[in-house]
Parts: C-alpha cells; structure tokens; sequence
C-alpha cells in the first residue's frame, strides 16, 4: 500500500475530483444508512417500516457500487504509468487489483465517516441545524448509538465499493499490451435476438396492457421494454457509426464513424444506464409533480444520488476512451493531420452518440409513460 | 545570418540543438541530403538518431540551428505548416507500425491521401496499389488487430509511400520484423526510392542495414561520429572495426543493393 500511497502524490485535479465525488456519494449513502437506523432507534416496534427504509438505502448503494466500478476499470487505462511502476515494484495482477479496490474502498471509507461525524454531531446537538429537534426521530436521539451495529451499516460502503472495483478491473489493461490489438466488435447475430425480441415484445405488451387497462402486465412489458432499448443501445451506435463511415467519406468522417463503431460497447454501457436510467426517473418524477403527493427528500436525495453516480460513470469512461485514443491520434499526428480535423473528427463522433442517447431516452420515456398509463 | 543550403540537397541542416527536458540530445548536427539519395543514421541505442529524424521531419522544433528543405526553411514555420509539410510532402516509419486500430488496412494506407484532399477513390486505389507491392493486398479488408505484426508495419510502409512523398523518414522500420521479413521491407523501401525518386532518411541500430544506403552517418552521443561517407568506406570502416566472420561477409555481397 506505501509504495503505491507515494506514487499517489501524482494526483492530477481530475484524479482529486474523482475522489471527492466519490466519497461524496458514499457519504450521502452513509447518511441514508443511518437515517435508517436512527429511525428503527425512535421507533424500534415498527420492523416493517425499518425494513422499507433500508430498501430505500438499496438504490444508493448500488449506485456507488457502479460509480466505483466504472472508476476502478478507467484507472489503468487512465494512469498506465502508475500500473507500470506497480508492476515494477514487483505487484502481480492480484495484487494490483487489491490496491486499486483498496484505494477505493479508503475513499468510501473516509465518505462513511464523515456521514457518522455528522450523525453523531447532529445527534448531539453539537450542532442544530433546524430548531426545536426537529430531526431527532430521524437520528434516533435519546437512545444510546449501538456501536456494533452502526460501524456494520457503515462497512457495507466501503465493501461495496472495494469489491465492485476489484471485480471491475479488466486483466487486459494490467498486461502490456498494443493499441493495434484493440479488436472492433460488431454486435453478433444472436446479441442482437436476445435484445430486439424482449423490447418488442415488451413495447407490445406495454401499449396493449395501457389499452387494456392490465396494470402488472404493462408494468412488466415496459420492464422488458426497457430492457431491450438499453441493451440496443450498442448496436444503435454501432448503426450510427456505420452510417458516419459509409459512402464516400473524407477523413473526419472516416476517422469519427469508425471511431464510434470501435467504441459502440465501451461508450454504450455507460450511455445506456445514463439513458434510460434518466428517463424513466424523469417520467416518474413529472408525472408525480401535478398529483396529490410531492416528492419526499429521500426521493429526491435518492434521485440526485442515481444521476451523479451515473453521470460519473459516464465521465470515468469518457476519460477512458480518449486516454486509449492518445496512441492513435500521436501517430495520426505524426503524419501530419491537423489538429483541427481530430477535433472535428470527435466532434462528428460525439454528435453521433448524443444522437443515439436522445432518441434512446425519447423511447425510453414514451414507453415508461405507457407502461404507466395502464 | 542564413546561408542558402547546397542546390542538390532536398534536405539540409546546420547546428541542429535539441534538449529533451533538460537531457541534450542532439548538439550541433550539421547534415545534407541529396535528392533521391538513401541515407543511413547509425549510432547505438539513445545517441540521438529519432531526435533528429523528428527535427528533419519537423515533428519536433529544433532548439537551436537550421533546417531547409528544397531551399526554404523548415525551422522558420509554424505548427500548421509542418504538419501540412509532413503530410504532403514527407512519410514516416516508425519502429512500430502505429495503425489506427479501427480503420481497415486500406483505410489506414489511403489515410494520408484522404489527408492531403484526394478523393476517396483515387486514394484508395492508390492504397491498394501499394499494399499489393508489399505483398499484403490479402489483408486490405482486415483491422491491424486481424494481422501479424509483420503485416502492420508492411502497412504501415506502404501509409508511408502511398501519397508519393518527397522525403520518407524510417524510424528503426525493421525493428519489429524478422530477418525475412526485414529484407523484404528494406528493398521495398529502396526500390520505392529508387523508382519514384523518394530519399530516404533511415534511422538504424543494425549495421547490416547500412548496405542498403548510398550514404553512412554514424552518430554518437548527439553528434556526428565522422563525417558522412560513402557507404563501401562505412562498410570497410566497420569491417576493419568488427572483423565480420566469413559467412557473414558472403552474405552482405549476396544482398547488395546492385541486386535490389
């Protein structure tokens, strides 16, 4: 861990905005957590309720399991000198992997316990933040803490966190390795079966059901729906790539469609979730916004939480790519192609995939308002 | 003061100085070109020889001296109009092929073409004309990844000579290649020269490829070792320095360049 702590002093502002967010989102998860049990403290006859509220903490937790995992895949590719002076200093690839899950699970850690010095100075009324004790139910004041059980809530952050990482770092980028060997993936025959058939019949089902007025139904063809419009998203920008390249294309064109085909399963992961994610938690938000009962806190903490994550996903992997892009575009470079034209070419390439991602969000709420519509 | 280079150089540099943060890699080269010429820079491993290739090819700005090609000066002009430099008017090889990954072999070849304005299918022609000189036209549908390594940098020869290039800077071309696969680059690469009147810059650790050059430059610790020579008194210089073995010699007069 030394070793590699010393090598850390190399961090970059991007690097340093990774780890407050991160740790920011572990926080807030942290504070979700022991909200829960400040609650199941005030109230410890009602289970149910308890139970419900650490569902709720489901959501979140996953979100910083995701925002972690996209982090820890985009580090060797981000810093190989890092990974290099690493395996100089004689680390396997296990071991690699255990000090980039570490790194991160410290991270989460220092998020969790700073959402505890809040708790505890909340709970103490070191602090007031709104008057008369207002959110004393919610911190579980008047009882003692049970340290046992507090500190095991606020270890299932880092854990997650560390193991999504470990799981998340592909053994590829932890070999040498050529950027001639970046194999172009196109969509397989039965890939695309296994997405179009569940988003057809999924859309089907959910515009019958709506029309039918069977609710569980629609709700699980939307369910497939959406499904099936997520995993298409690959093969979406793959089309689009295609399309970029075809005909009788000049470099920027050439350059920018062959590019978003290479990259169509790396950007449409991220995209994906950020997508349909997106919307479908925008739809439930608008529709909820003109009816009886306003959006809770946690609701909305809960929401924002999901966008960061996924949205820092998306960024980790953005990062990714045009790091892994840096070989071809210095050779590129060396024969001459100006600046400009790789810029125009990332350009075209970015306006392909906003493309996709808006028509896949547009699908994504139509079918959500369908399903909902039942 | 500036002093107009030599009429027959396509390439001349005088008091070339570059400093690689802090560590000087080349002090003082001074080196003519003559048009059409193959040139070998000797040296052993870190003396300075992919420096001075990036400053000939304007890759990189010299710190100090001069640099002309075909009598106007390279080390006056801006960053745009270098890269327009390299792109029309020069090729590169480097010790490794450097294709980009998600374009097809021909699409990597016809590049530079594309690059300089020619309509895509001029280029590509022109592209599959030259992968088929280097013996890969088979591969001209594959991406890099499909291929050996001794296809991408016959690619990657064939990126260099495709727009019709004055000045072709190879960059340790054979490094990447086996003995057969070696020898059949480098005569491409003569014969190219020879036959489109393309000089040649060749940058090298392996003295056997030496016999494939007009010229000789050894370079040591960012100078010139001796003055440029002919290649035979290169050649008796390093045998006289070596003592090849029998065999060794044979096989140098086996592959000189009368046969290419």
């Amino acid at each position: 861990m030394f070793p590699y702590l010393r090598l850390a002093r190399g961090y970059g502002f991007l690097d340093l905005c990774r780890c407050l967010l991160t740790a920011a989102a572990s926080a807030t998860v942290g504070a979700l957590l022991l909200s829960a049990l400040g609650r199941a403290l005030s109230s410890p006859d009602d289970t149910g309720a308890a139970v419900e509220r650490l569902l709720w903490c489901l959501p979140a937790l996953a979100a910083v399991g995701y925002l972690c995992a996209a982090w820890a895949r985009s580090l060797p590719v981000q810093r190989p000198e890092r990974i290099a002076g690493l395996v100089a200093a004689g680390a396997g690839p296990v071991r690699t992997r255990l000090v980039l899950a570490g790194e991160i699970a410290l991270i989460c850690a220092l998020g969790a316990v700073l959402a505890l010095f809040g708790f505890v100075v909340l709970r103490e009324h070191w602090l007031e933040l709104t008057p008369g004790g207002q959110l004393d139910p919610a911190l579980g004041a008047g009882g003692n803490l049970p340290a046992a059980g507090t500190v095991a809530l606020l270890a299932v952050v880092p854990l997650l966190g560390g193991l999504a990482a470990g799981i998340a770092v592909r053994s590829v980028d932890l070999l040498p390795g050529d950027d001639a060997d970046r194999v172009l993936r196109r969509p397989p025959a039965a890939y695309l079966a296994a997405v179009g058939v569940p988003a057809l019949a999924g859309s089907v089902i959910a515009v019958l059901g709506m029309r039918g007025h069977a609710s569980a139904e629609a709700w699980t063809g939307g369910v497939l729906g959406l499904l099936g419009l997520a995993g298409a998203v690959p093969v979406l920008l793959y089309l689009v790539g295609g399309l970029l390249a075809a005909g009788r294309p000049r470099a920027v064109r050439l350059l920018g469609g062959r590019a978003l085909q290479a990259e169509c399963w790396r950007l449409g992961a991220p995209l994906a979730v950020l997508t349909v994610a997106g919307a479908v938690v925008a739809t439930l938000l608008l529709r909820d916004a003109p009816g009886s009962r306003p959006a809770g806190p946690l609701v909305l903490v809960e929401v924002l939480l999901l966008g960061v994550c996924v949205l820092g996903a998306l960024l980790a992997r953005l990062v990714e790519l045009a790091r892994a892009r840096r070989g071809s575009y210095a050779s590129l470079s060396r024969i001459g192609a100006p600046g400009g034209l790789l810029v125009r070419s990332a350009a075209v390439r970015g306006g392909g995939a906003v493309l996709v991602a808006a028509a896949v969000a547009a699908a994504a709420a139509a079918l959500t308002a369908a399903a909902l519509g039942a | 003061m500036t002093v107009a280079p030599p009429d027959n150089d396509v390439l001349w540099a005088r008091g070339l100085v570059h400093t690689i943060r802090g560590t000087p890699a080349l002090r003082g080269v001074s080196l003519g070109v003559r048009e059409g010429e193959v040139l070998a820079v000797t040296g052993p491993r870190g003396c300075g020889m992919s420096t001075l290739l990036d400053c000939l090819s304007g890759v990189l700005p010299a710190d100090e001296g001069e640099i002309w090609f075909n009598s106007s000066p390279v080390h006056t002009l801006g960053r745009t109009a270098r890269e327009r430099l390299r792109r029309e008017r020069f090729g590169h090889v480097g010790p490794q092929p450097r294709l980009v990954p998600e374009l097809t072999a021909r699409e990597n070849v016809a590049l530079p073409l594309l690059l300089a304005g020619a309509a895509r299918k001029d280029a590509t022609v022109a592209a599959m004309e030259w992968l088929e000189r280097l013996d890969v036209a088979d591969c001209a549908r594959q991406r890099p990844a499909a291929l050996r390594q001794d296809q991408r940098q016959r690619i990657s020869v064939a990126r260099a000579l495709a727009h019709q290039p004055a000045v072709v800077f190879a960059d340790e071309p054979t490094a990447p290649l086996h003995r057969d696969a070696r020898d059949q680059v480098m005569r491409i690469l003569v014969t190219a020269s020879r036959s489109h009147r393309i000089t040649l810059v060749l940058a090298t650790h392996d003295p056997g490829l030496a016999r494939y050059a007009d010229r000789v430059a050894t370079m040591v610790d960012g100078r010139l070792a001796a003055p440029v020579r002919a290649r035979q008194a290169a050649a008796a210089a390093t045998a006289a320095a070596e003592e090849p073995s029998e065999l060794l010699r044979r096989d140098e007069e086996q592959c000189s360049p009368t046969s290419v």
